[in-house]
């Protein structure tokens, strides 16, 4: 009698385990096992980290082994289990693996396929097809899309978190709930006595001191000492926590009516304001994106503003970017004046700290929520729909979204609803960050998310003219691995464009993104459909580097940037100054954040700064989705390259008062799930 | 295209169901385009129900009485129907939409959210409403 062995795994994670029955039918091609129930008498079948081997015995040979089924049947109470892979040993000796990486639930039966990678057109059995026609059915009627809010990219139709299909969960829900971990937060950075003292101002920049957890030969603490400084502000528009905005200029703005006469003294090369703007040398950061954006009016008792700034900025003869003139407002005018370094020292900070707040503004909003947390949600969501377990996009795509649609809808559920914990610190809270979502959309472009092209739209792509631009250096070196890697599995699975454009499921798949993501917006220009391999190579890329890389770039430096709340004040108090000469240093004090909102922004941006228990890292790929050698070599050189990487940048760093470790491979998570 | 409401020609019917003078029992919102409008209006609610297609998606204000031995109440329900076979796309703007008509609909004891025309069965509907209504004095007479 032909026996074949079935050996399970069972995850590791708290729960894992089960005590229901499970039964296991082995599908072949001539023939079906009987449906067997997989029990060892004396033994705890299933625990939680557990492999267990069963003997299934049969009358024929099977055949080829087309599919596995796993059926659970509740012992008692509700029991989930967590199947991570089953191995068949045929008769012959031959082992087929069947990844599978899900939670079993209820009584349903789970059908898997061997873990070869197959488009839809290698399927030619009507097993195989139907197969896979079946799942999708499923998928699309598990995970649908829904519109959060009108404008919004379109987001996963559940209101809560534990409404979500359970492969997507989190592990535990503690982990994620964020009033939990902002109290946790302000708890562990002792600054509880003020959590309450909304309306109550600080004293002086020192009093800022007594919220700040002063960790030495670090960042932050470099940004507490030298915040005021014209050099530290020019900086962070290359490599602090929101590098996206600053963009070579060709004309001085016709709203921004800088004159040579009012920057002269910051010129250094005996050049006219208009010939530095012909050399190059004339950068702008331009918040016109803000204008119009209804500012936080949750509290009756704390009136909170927003501006809509426009910087200039001079790379000088030490190629340093350094700011040189500061206009408030988009529209010029005598209540608008320009603010140059050599006016009154409380009016030029005064004015640097207006933009350091509005770059705050669009740093959460857009670069962080929309451009990395949102759109991930999208690819997510459409590769659920659309794309089986068996196809090689699946099995590519999957580490890049894990707990990305869980975290937002926490987020949607907690922290940017109606009255969420956003509303009590930000200045766009109460409405003003939906309008901001909804204005950025109309500009939200597919090029804009392909990292190299995003730098060259910018002018910024020479490393003679910018030297220290580490976030262009460091993201183009990821981008390219990330590429490379993409390329080595394209080239597997898809011999020619024809192939990619004969795989009716790829092109679903960037059917659904464009029509219902990015609501079919002409301007958006997602592409609809995929005509060559390069194409597929450049869009897999792009989803890949946008939940790893981009979001690690704009995420993880909040704390270092963030922290110390005069350099990036989340929300201003008083309107922003329409006249040269009345700012005292009283008054700054009274616009910057109070107590009570200082101590919520910073628990925050400390909450969101850490990596998780167990962060699974660029390139880390423990669940085997692929089985073939070909692909796991791919993965090796992936990660070899990463490594090489990280070390390039290790060196960099050194003896670096100010080293740049956002894009280091070793601190680049898989996905966003923070 | 964001989806708009005619307010005035939405509120005028939404007031004719509040009116305890009139006889209208319910009025229904439909789409015309991207622009949400009345639908139609009637006094009975079987009427409101047969508009319910599986290839349509509507809302619908409609007024009961509830109530229990002591007090008899009126008793108004926001429906948001949606049919199996609704696109998609439809589907995933319903939420977004039914915000935009709570605009003008303000006042309603419970909303529903149904694809199933058993769930727009009357006994269901008033079974649920009185559920959201609170102390029940029935108990006595039982």
């Amino acid at each position: 009698m032909p026996s074949y062995t079935v050996t399970v795994a069972t995850g590791s994670q708290w729960f894992a385990g089960t005590d229901d029955y499970v039964y296991v039918t082995l599908v072949g091609t001539e023939k079906c096992s009987e449906k067997t129930l997989l029990d060892k008498p004396l033994y705890n079948d299933f625990e939680r980290g557990a492999v267990d081997s069963y003997d299934i015995n049969v009358t024929e040979d099977l055949g080829d082994i087309e599919l596995v089924k796993i059926e659970k049947r509740k012992y008692w109470m509700q029991d989930d289990w967590y199947c991570k892979y089953i191995t068949v040993k045929t008769p012959a000796g031959d082992y087929i693996e069947f990844p599978c990486f899900r939670w079993v639930t209820d009584d349903k039966e789970i059908i898997l396929r061997d873990g070869r990678a197959r488009l839809p057109q290698n399927d030619k059995t009507r097993v195989a097809k139907q197969h896979r026609r079946k799942e999708l059915e499923l998928r699309q009627k598990v995970y649908r899309w829904r519109e959060w809010h009108p404008g919004f990219p379109m987001s996963i139709d559940a209101n809560t978190h534990k409404e979500l299909p359970r492969d997507i969960q989190f592990d535990s829900e503690k982990g994620i709930d964020f009033v939990l971990n902002y109290s946790k937060a302000i708890e562990n950075l002792y600054v509880n006595r003020f959590m309450h003292m909304f309306q109550s101002s600080w004293n002086d920049f020192a009093d800022f001191e007594r919220i700040f957890v002063r960790i030495s030969n670090t960042i932050s603490e470099y940004v507490m000492q030298h915040w005021q400084e014209d050099f530290m502000f020019g900086y962070q528009f290359l490599n602090g926590c929101n590098p996206v905005m600053m963009q070579k200029s060709t004309k001085i703005p016709d709203n921004f009516p800088v004159t040579s006469a009012m920057v002269e003294s910051c010129l250094e090369r005996d050049l006219t304001l208009e010939e530095e703007v012909k050399a190059g040398n004339i950068y702008i950061a331009d918040y016109a994106i803000m204008e119009g954006i209804s500012p936080n009016s949750t509290d009756p008792c704390t009136l909170q503003y927003l501006a809509a700034p426009i910087c200039m900025l001079y790379k000088n003869v030490q190629n340093k970017i350094l700011p040189i003139a500061i206009q408030l407002g988009q529209t010029p005018g005598e209540d608008n004046p320009i603010f140059l370094p050599t006016d009154d020292k409380y009016d030029w900070l005064l004015a640097k700290i207006w933009v350091r707040s509005s770059d705050f503004h669009v740093h959460q909003t857009v670069t962080h929520l929309l451009r990395t947390h949102l759109i991930s949600e999208v690819f997510g969501i459409a590769m659920f729909r659309q794309l089986p377990a068996v196809h090689p996009a699946f099995k590519l795509l999957l580490p890049h979204i894990r707990f990305t649609i869980a975290i937002n809808t926490k987020a949607r559920e907690q922290l940017i609803c109606e009255c969420g914990l956003f509303d009590k610190a930000n200045g766009t809270g109460g409405g003003g960050h939906v309008e901001l979502v909804q204005k950025s959309m109309k500009t939200f472009t597919y090029k804009s998310l392909c990292f190299p092209e995003a730098i060259k739209a910018r002018g910024l792509e020479s490393e003679e003219e910018l030297p220290y631009y580490y976030y262009r250096d460091d993201g183009l070196r990821v981008w390219k691995a990330v590429q490379s890697f993409v390329t080595d599995i394209v080239s597997i699975y898809y011999s020619s464009d024809e192939t990619v454009q004969d795989d009716e499921e790829i092109q679903a798949f960037v059917k659904d993104v464009c029509s219902f993501g990015m609501q079919d917006q002409d301007e958006c220009e997602f592409p609809k459909s995929l005509k060559t391999r390069e194409q597929l190579i450049e869009y897999l890329t792009t989803v890949i580097f946008t939940a790893s890389a981009q979001h690690a770039s704009i995420n993880f430096g909040q704390y270092d940037w963030c922290s110390w709340i005069p350099n990036s004040p989340p929300t201003m108090r008083k309107a922003p100054p329409t006249k040269k000469g009345t700012v005292t240093v009283q008054h700054i004090i009274e616009s910057l954040p109070d107590r009570g909102r200082s101590c919520w922004h910073l628990g925050a941006v400390w909450a969101l700064s850490q990596f998780q228990e167990n962060e699974l890292f660029l390139g880390m790929y423990p669940d085997e989705h692929f089985t073939e050698k070909p692909a796991k070599a791919a993965m090796e050189k992936f990660r070899k390259k990463l490594t090489e990487i990280t070390s390039f940048i290790k060196s960099r760093n050194e003896g670096k008062k100010l080293p740049y470790y956002y894009l280091s491979p070793d601190r680049i998570p898989n996905s966003v799930a923070v | 295209m964001a989806t708009r409401i005619d307010k005035e020609a939405c509120r005028e019917a939404y007031n004719l169901v509040r009116d305890d003078n009139s006889g209208i029992n319910w009025v229904s919102f439909k789409y015309d385009g991207s622009m949400i409008v009345p639908g139609g209006h009637g006094a009975d609610y079987e009427e409101f129900k047969s508009q319910c297609a599986d290839d349509v998606r509507l809302f619908g204000f409609v007024r009961f009485t509830t109530g229990d031995a002591m007090s008899k109440r009126v008793k108004f329900a926001l429906i948001t129907w949606i049919g199996e076979n609704v696109s998609g796309l439809q589907r995933a703007k319903i939420s977004t939409d039914k915000t935009t008509v709570k605009e003008v609909v303000q006042n309603f004891a419970k909303e529903f959210m149904v694809s199933d025309l058993r769930e727009l069965e009357e006994e269901y509907i008033l079974s649920e409403l009185k559920k959201a209504g609170g102390a029940n004095y029935d108990a006595q007479t039982e």
